[in-house]
């Protein structure tokens, strides 16, 4: 009896102990992964880990990241990877009204929350805190900018809202800003903080005063053309409270705006055109490439191999320099690219493949020799056949033409494998490809060179390429000045900064005296190609949907092939063991492009429309 | 005639007693030797004088001897048979025959936190014993469980070495498994040794709600063996070898299937090919250097494994053990895998004075599993995509030469290049111990202990993934070339190890009054957990240094550390009148560290009652009581909240999350830290209710045997958003989750079983069957745009997990058939269709196939099945034994992608059936040559879409039954074995997924199977011969 009470009375307390003391401490655990608010707002390191989060964020079309797909979108390149997925970019029958649709506000708001923190913050310094609100803000008009360039007009918001139950719901409301309106706030934003970030002057990753500008040179611009072009459109496209749409007479205020903050960059800034090498292809590639003392670059998205790269090289090398088991070729020139880089005599850029009068071929004795005298831009973006990449002769053949004596035409041989041997003992089809059916394999006769990378190494899947991607440069702020200089009826001064790009090209000096709004219009095609500006820009020049008219035959609706064959014509020298050509369309390329007109700006997506009775849809959706 | 009473049998129908011997002096040893009713000693018999404290029990080859007067009557039991009494009638010699356990009454059935007779139970609890389990030559519990239970619903998708079946009780989720008292996790569950398992039992209702927070998926408990006081030492070994192969995979296509099937697809397109006629025919005649190369041969048809156990159980006057070790061992049918997996398990139990006893449990593992170091994820995954991804025109070696790996399509998949590829090797050591207290107060009936478990788990992971070259032969120079290869090494480690405690202490009380009969249940609960990871990430200089200590190579760090806490506390309460009126009530008042303070706390309470109708006096007469021997109603209703709602723990707190999102800034990498948005602070447990309504039965002195059950299992508050609050996205945060909608899964299941001996065959056969399927019930006020989006989007009160698609009506049959179509099938007004592509039901009758188009037609798709079913059955005659286990399932969808959807999926070759069984020109290289029927359309490489929609076509609705086990074992005769030593000799063959009555068979794919391209490891067939010998 004695042993059972003391047992019973042990549980009791037991029982107690655990109830009242150990029970509720008990359950409590610490979480590891977790910084409550005050311990990252007293610590200048975390808001600036809070920074990195937000630089990250900023990427919203893929970047060198996800292969960047962007050029697939247009008639820069065509996909040549895998036959299921993104192939569906070769073949689709109009763009999607949601292409290219951004409505980060979840982004916004944790910027707001950076902002509300940095600016309430007692503990940081005030240099500190000067230049990280600037920062915050630079990074909030840099979202608003990607948000208007979609969307058009968007809600401006600019707190964070808490929630404390539905009554406080309706006050949360906020209609769409005019299209004008949140160019404006960029513009005061950018002005506003343009001289308060002097702790990351010379950063080439970080906002400072030329990222503003930069910014500042590309959004007045976008904003300068919407308003002049889109008035000059037969069916202007507008909403009537100006969600989408901005007058025409605001154009020459925003031409001003941009030209002005070009021409601080172009006078006041560090930079310079990067012409480090002599020879100027391989300069126009290394551009992109060398990130070392690079005076070119404004601001980059950077990369480092330890713990942060990407996987574009991989996606993206010629066939026969793959070092993976799969990806290459992923994202191939059109021929229509290539084709728009002029020759440096001044001829338009079109390749001679057949004789003048089209009754014969014309016979080139090496692949590349057809590319001779381009602009130099051109074998700095795209590997040509025979040209050379990471030392190693890029060889791109389809097949063999075989003179028939008796019939006189040629008999074609080609093959599924790559590298194969004709039966003459030379090749028949290139180690790189063409083929017309096959994954990884060039399809359009040309392989990607602007942003591959050419260290070894770096297209192995898993460890990747540091290469970074650039979001402002020098050149694109040239193409900006001569743009808003042009439209703002300064032709001379344009026709120098156009000239001036040209020059580093190949082109002699002042290689154009007359300057047109439609050769403004085809270098910012050339120089600025697989940069992700093309679809912007054809959309803000109103000119996408003639572009990309979804007909067949106009000239940049199809993605063209260029497919170069050696002639086996033993009984006639002048032509054996030559190279000709022929133009085709991609094969696995089979819709034209077609943009309509509900596509110059993004649906709202559905659940923004559901949410918030005062937003307005865009036009035609 | 026999007589049954709570179980007890009475008389000597099925029982020998033989006579023959002297009369019996007062009080003097009486022997005897126990057997099987086939004629087999059994060991371990328990016998005692009824009413007196004495107890012996049989030695392995059946014998006993014990002292009892003439008077006395003898009691024998053991597990797994019926007890038998016996009066002693002055003999000396009393041998007994026992009739194997057909679901007595009196057997012992584990609860939660107890036992309770089979007779007095009111809620849904299916056991399985030992021996079922044993029966499947399997590395893993869960995969020896299927089909053998009502209850349990399965899938085994994978087969791969080590592998585990997914296991669910009644579909309801991931149950919880209780291992000896010890909550704990499948991959604990899964890794027992199957022979030391004593029983199973699966709590399906109400019963398992004395789990609490994490039991509302039911309860899976496990029970290990024990020794028994004053059994003599037994020593038992149990060994099996087998061979495996695949159950069934897809057939590459040949070469030359190949090779045309190119063609084909080239003319089907662009109406030009690559391939010349030329050149393919040479691949169709095989000619030299066009005989290519049969990838298939990698796989082999007699992969070994092995299993040993060596177990001793006994006992003394005052202690008992069991002690086991076991090894399994099994290779994988490509070269350079293995699973291996040693256990231990010790459980002695001591009395200690008179009314304590104390018991230490100690089981420990190691698992092994050893594979390659393939480049990418999963290296069985890319070993049996090698069988398509390698193209049947390659050759595994550049040349032939063995010493030098050819790059072909895909080195990763190329398996001449595997032995150089490195490994993976991932080492799991496990020890769980606890030890118990038990003691007898004084009360009558009463009883205290106390519990104390820890478990320590220790992963080491190493992966190794080198570096090598491919070749390419070059004919001119007679030199191998280096074409290719891997060049992106990789190393890293992980090493994590769990803690876990346990701490209980409880109160049991259990008496009778009479006819009223109490027992009673106090408890309380702790256990806290901790989850440490460690992980670095190096990229090697060399292949030859196994280590990973230098900056220059280290590529990444990750430390992860999670920790967990919950506590308890229990009561329950059953109260019987007269066997006949049961009632249990209980309830647990649980906590998680989940949820934020002050909401941690929920009480759930349960209760069951049962009405024993055979024991009634109008069910006595004897009309009645010869096809009726047992009836029991009986019915449940419990709650419980699930505290997996979906949000993870912590969701209530703000901040900051670490680690998200890094940048690069100014030639410094900066870790990211992201707002975690909205604190959840209105969420908190599901709430989950289960209704159980059942019925058990035992027909026929209990030859038939049976039960059938419906369940209904209500989810509410399932996390959802008022979304009618029209929250603006603009504000970039979602309205925090709430408890709103519901689900309900509703279901039947039903057993029955008839066993008999005629003469000296026993036998017997049983079938279960589970039906459980999910329903969505109501969510947070449904808003529907217009009635075709309520159609098509609600989910209000409808089965859950439907598949839509496009309903398959045929195909096109020639060019006119496509001109003259009125319906615009593929969007392009058919321009894109050839004959044989495939014709859609125009469901609105708008003539163009669109989204309006589709319709409910397929289940779920890698979810279990709604309806799970099996069938096991016994034979034993002399010293023969036959076991077949069937199981089976159906209402499961598979619908197809990929490798058996997509021909040359990754550019690469494909199932022999999509090549071959197509629609094509009767001249593949003449456009003008008619059309030739096929299954599948013409083969193309893209543009190809309105065939690949997802239809009816693809999506299939599967079903299957296997023969799961088959087990046919001979014992040698006693005679045999006399001066041996040996008390029990069985030798067996068995043999695993013989066959399967199913319709996936014309894909190449193990129903079972889950993934939607084919890729699993399908479950093997395994052919095994094994011996059960006892000292």
């Amino acid at each position: 009896m004695h042993v059972y009470k003391n047992i019973l009375k042990g549980m009791g307390a037991a029982i107690l102990v655990m109830q009242l003391l150990g029970c509720e401490k008990w359950l409590d655990r610490k979480p590891t992964e977790i910084l409550l608010d005050e311990q990252v707002w007293s610590d200048p390191k975390m808001a600036r880990s809070v920074l990195a989060n937000l630089y990250n964020r900023l990427q919203p079309f893929g970047g060198l990241e996800g292969g960047l797909l962007s050029p697939t979108d247009v008639d820069e390149a065509m996909w040549s990877g895998g036959l299921g997925g993104n192939n569906g970019r070769n073949t689709r029958v109009n763009y999607p009204y949601s292409i290219k649709q951004y409505w980060d506000y979840g982004l916004i708001r944790d910027i707001s929350l950076f902002i509300e923190n940095i600016e309430s913050s007692t503990v940081l310094d005030e240099d500190d805190k000067k230049q990280l609100l600037a920062e915050g803000r630079f990074i909030r008009a840099y979202v608003y900018f990607l948000l208007v360039r979609s969307q058009g007009g968007v809600p401006l918001i600019l707190k964070t809202y808490q929630y404390d139950g539905p009554d406080g719901v309706p006050g949360m409301r906020e209609p769409r800003a005019t299209e004008a309106g949140i160019y404006d706030f960029i513009s005061v934003e950018l002005d506003e903080i343009k001289n308060q970030l002097p702790l990351t002057e010379g950063s080439k990753t970080r906002a400072n005063k030329w990222t503003v500008l930069a910014l500042k040179s590309q959004a007045m611009l976008y904003a300068a053309s919407i308003a002049k072009y889109n008035s000059l459109m037969t069916d202007p496209i507008q909403t009537a409270n100006g969600e989408v749409g901005i007058p025409a007479e605001r154009a020459t205020g925003y031409y001003e705006q941009s030209l002005a903050a070009s021409q601080e960059i172009l006078t006041d800034g560090p930079f310079a055109l990067y012409e480090e090498n002599p020879d100027r292809a391989q300069n126009f590639y290394e551009l992109f490439t060398n990130k070392n003392n690079n005076r070119e670059v404004i601001w980059a998205f950077d990369y480092t191999l330890d713990g942060k790269y990407h996987s574009f090289t991989f996606e993206n090398i010629p066939r026969s320099l793959r070092e993976s088991a799969g990806g290459s070729a992923g994202v191939t020139p059109s021929l229509n690219i290539v084709e728009a880089f002029d020759y440096l005599d001044g001829r338009p850029g079109t390749l001679a493949t057949r004789t003048s009068d089209n009754s014969d071929y014309i016979y080139y004795d090496q692949p590349e020799a057809i590319f001779e005298g381009k602009d130099a831009r051109m074998a700095g973006t795209v590997i040509t056949p025979g040209s050379t990449f990471r030392g190693q002769r890029i060889d791109i053949q389809a097949g063999v033409m075989e003179w028939d004596e008796v019939s006189g035409t040629y008999n074609v041989h080609t093959h599924a494998e790559l590298g194969r041997k004709f039966t003459d003992g030379g090749l028949m089809v290139g180690p790189d490809g063409p083929l017309p059916n096959a994954a990884n394999v060039t399809n359009s006769g040309f392989y990607l060179r602007k942003y591959v990378d050419s260290r070894v190494g770096s297209a192995q899947q898993g460890q990747g390429s540091d290469v970074w991607w650039i979001r402002f440069r020098l050149g694109e702020i040239y193409l900006n000045a001569a743009e808003a200089a042009f439209e703002l009826g300064d032709e001379p001064q344009a026709r120098t900064y156009i000239n001036r790009l040209r020059e580093r090209a190949g082109f002699g000096p002042n290689s154009l005296t007359t300057l047109t709004m439609d050769k403004i219009r085809e270098e910012f095609r050339v120089e600025l190609a697989f940069e992700e500006h093309r679809f912007w820009d054809l959309k803000r020049w109103r000119t996408a949907h003639e572009v990309f008219d979804g007909n067949r035959q106009s000239p940049n609706t199809l993605v063209h092939a260029l497919w170069p064959y050696r002639v086996v014509r033993p009984g006639d020298p002048d032509k054996h063991n030559k190279y000709v050509f022929e133009k085709r369309v991609a094969p696995r390329f089979t819709q034209p492009r077609f943009f309509r007109l509900g596509n110059y700006y993004s649906t709202i997506p559905d659940d923004a429309l559901n949410g918030n009775p005062l937003l307005v849809r865009n036009p035609f959706h | 005639m026999t007589m049954s009473y709570c179980g007890v049998v009475y008389g000597n129908a099925p029982v020998t007693v033989d006579l023959h011997w002297g009369r019996l002096h007062q009080d003097s040893s009486v022997t005897g030797v126990v057997s099987s009713v086939a004629g087999q000693p059994i060991g371990g018999v328990t016998i005692s004088v009824k009413d007196q404290g004495q107890t012996v029990s049989t030695d392995a080859e059946g014998r006993y001897i014990i002292r009892a007067k003439g008077t006395d009557v003898l009691r024998f039991s053991s597990v797994g048979y019926e007890t038998l009494e016996i009066p002693v009638d002055n003999r000396t010699v009393v041998n007994a025959r026992l009739e194997a356990m057909s679901h007595s009454l009196e057997e012992v059935v584990v609860v939660g936190y107890g036992e309770q007779r089979r007779a007095n139970l009111t809620g849904a609890v299916s056991t399985v014993g030992s021996e079922e389990l044993t029966q499947s030559p399997v590395p893993t519990v869960s995969q020896a469980m299927i089909g053998k239970m009502p209850g349990i619903t399965s899938r085994a998708p994978d087969g791969r070495p080590g592998a585990e079946a997914r296991l669910q009780i009644r579909n309801l989720g991931v149950p919880l498994y209780v291992i000896d008292g010890v909550p704990s996790g499948a991959q604990q569950f899964n890794n027992l040794n199957p022979e030391d398992i004593e029983s199973l039992s699966i709590l399906k209702d109400a019963s398992a709600a004395v789990y609490g927070l994490r039991a509302s998926n039911g309860v899976v408990l496990v029970t290990t063996k024990k020794g028994g006081l004053n059994r003599e030492n037994r020593i038992n070994v149990n060994a099996y070898h087998g061979w495996q192969s695949l159950f069934r995979f897809p057939t590459p296509a040949s070469a030359a299937d190949y090779v045309r099937a190119n063609a084909e697809a080239d003319m089907n397109e662009f109406g030009e090919s690559t391939w010349t006629r030329e050149e393919v025919e040479k691949w169709q005649r095989g000619e030299p250097g066009y005989e290519g190369f049969d990838w298939s041969t990698y796989l082999k048809s007699n992969a070994p494994q092995y299993y040993a156990n060596l177990n001793t159980s006994g006992g003394g006057e005052r202690t008992s053990y069991h002690v086991s070790v076991s090894r399994f061992n099994q290779d994988a049918v490509f070269d350079g895998y293995n699973f291996n997996r040693t256990n231990l398990q010790t459980n002695v139990e001591t009395r200690i004075g008179k009314r304590l006893k104390a018991g230490v449990r100690i089981n420990g593992k190691v698992e092994v599993r050893d594979l390659l170091g393939l480049p990418g994820g999963d290296d069985y995954f890319q070993s049996l995509l090698g069988q398509f991804r390698n193209r049947p025109t390659e050759q595994p070696y550049a040349n032939g030469n063995p010493n030098y790996p050819a790059t072909n399509n895909n080195f990763a998949s190329n398996y001449a290049t595997f032995e150089y590829s490195g490994y993976t090797k991932t080492e799991r050591r496990t020890l769980q111990t606890s030890f118990d207290v038990e003691y007898d107060l004084p009360v009558e009936g009463l009883k205290a202990s106390g519990m104390y478990a820890f478990f320590y788990n220790n992963l080491y992971e190493n992966i190794f993934e080198k570096t090598f070259d491919t070749y390419t032969y070059n004919e001119r120079t007679g030199e191998y070339e280096v074409t290719g290869g891997q060049r992106n090494p990789y190393r890293s480690r992980s090493n994590g190890y769990i803690t876990d405690n346990v701490y209980r202490l409880q109160l049991d009380y259990k008496r009778r009054f009479g006819k009223h009969d109490v027992t009673a249940l106090a408890a309380m609960e702790a256990q806290e957990r901790l989850d440490n990871l460690f992980f670095v990430r190096s990229q090697p200089e060399t292949n030859y240094i196994d280590l990973i200590n230098t900056f220059a190579e280290l590529q990444a760090v990750d430390d992860r550390t999670d920790e967990q806490a919950r506590a308890g506390f229990i009561f329950r309460t059953n109260y019987s009148f007269d066997d006949k009126y049961l009632v249990e009530l209980g309830g647990r008042y649980d906590g998680s560290w989940r949820f934020p303070k002050g909401d941690r706390w929920g009480f759930f309470p349960f209760v069951s009652v049962g009405w024993r109708i055979s024991g009634e006096q109008f069910m006595q007469g004897s009309g009645i009581t010869e096809v009726v021997s047992d009836l029991k109603i009986r019915a449940s209703y419990g709650q419980t909240g699930s505290e997996d709602n979906g949000v993870g723990p912590f969701a209530y707190l703000p901040g900051y999350n670490w680690n998200s999102g890094n940048a690069f800034l100014d030639n410094q990498l900066i870790t990211g830290i992201v707002s975690r948005g909205l604190p959840v602070t209105t969420l908190t447990w599901v709430k989950s209710t289960i209704t159980n309504i059942g019925v058990d039965f035992s027909l026929w002195q209990n030859k038939w045997n049976g039960s059938f059950e419906v369940f209904r299992r209500d989810l509410t508050g399932i996390p959802a958003s008022r979304y009618d609050l029209l929250l603006p996205t603009e504000v970039g945060f979602g309205l925090p989750q709430e408890n709103l909608n519901a689900n309900k899964m509703l279901g039947m299941e039903a057993a029955l079983s008839y066993s008999n001996t005629s003469g000296r065959v026993a036998y017997s056969i049983g079938a279960n069957a589970t039906l459980a399927r999910l329903k969505n019930w109501y969510s947070y006020k449904p808003r529907f745009g217009n009635s075709w989006d309520e159609y098509r989007n609600s989910t209000e009160n409808r089965w859950a997990r439907i598949n839509w698609s496009y309903e398959y009506i045929g195909q096109f049959q020639s060019e006119e058939e496509i001109a003259n179509y009125p319906v615009n099938i593929d969007g392009q007004n058919n321009t894109t269709l050839n004959p044989g592509d495939f014709i859609y039901k125009d469901q609105n009758n708008d003539g163009v196939i669109d989204g309006l188009d589709v319709r409910p037609n397929a289940y779920a798709e890698g979810n279990l099945p709604y309806l799970n079913f099996g069938l096991n059955s016994s034979v034993a005659y002399k010293g023969f034994d036959l076991t077949l286990n069937f199981s089976g399932a159906a209402m499961q969808s598979r619908g197809r992608a990929a490798e058996i959807k997509n021909p040359f999926q990754n550019d690469a070759n494909s199932p022999d059936y999509l090549f071959n069984d197509r629609w094509h020109r009767e001249d593949i290289f003449d456009p003008t040559s008619p059309w030739v029927p096929g299954t599948y359309p013409a083969l193309k490489k893209s543009n190809n879409e309105s065939n690949l929609r997802a239809s009816t076509f693809w999506f299939r609705n599967t079903s299957y039954l296997r023969l799961r086990d088959a087990q046919l074992g001979y014992n040698l005769p006693g005679t045999v074995l006399k001066r041996t030593g040996i008390s029990k000799v069985r030798i067996y063959v068995n043999g695993f997924n013989l066959f399967s009555i199913d319709n996936t068979r014309d894909l190449g794919i193990d129903p079972e199977t889950q993934l939607n391209t084919g890729l699993d490891y399908p479950s093997v067939r395994v052919y095994n011969v094994g011996v059960n010998l006892t000292f």
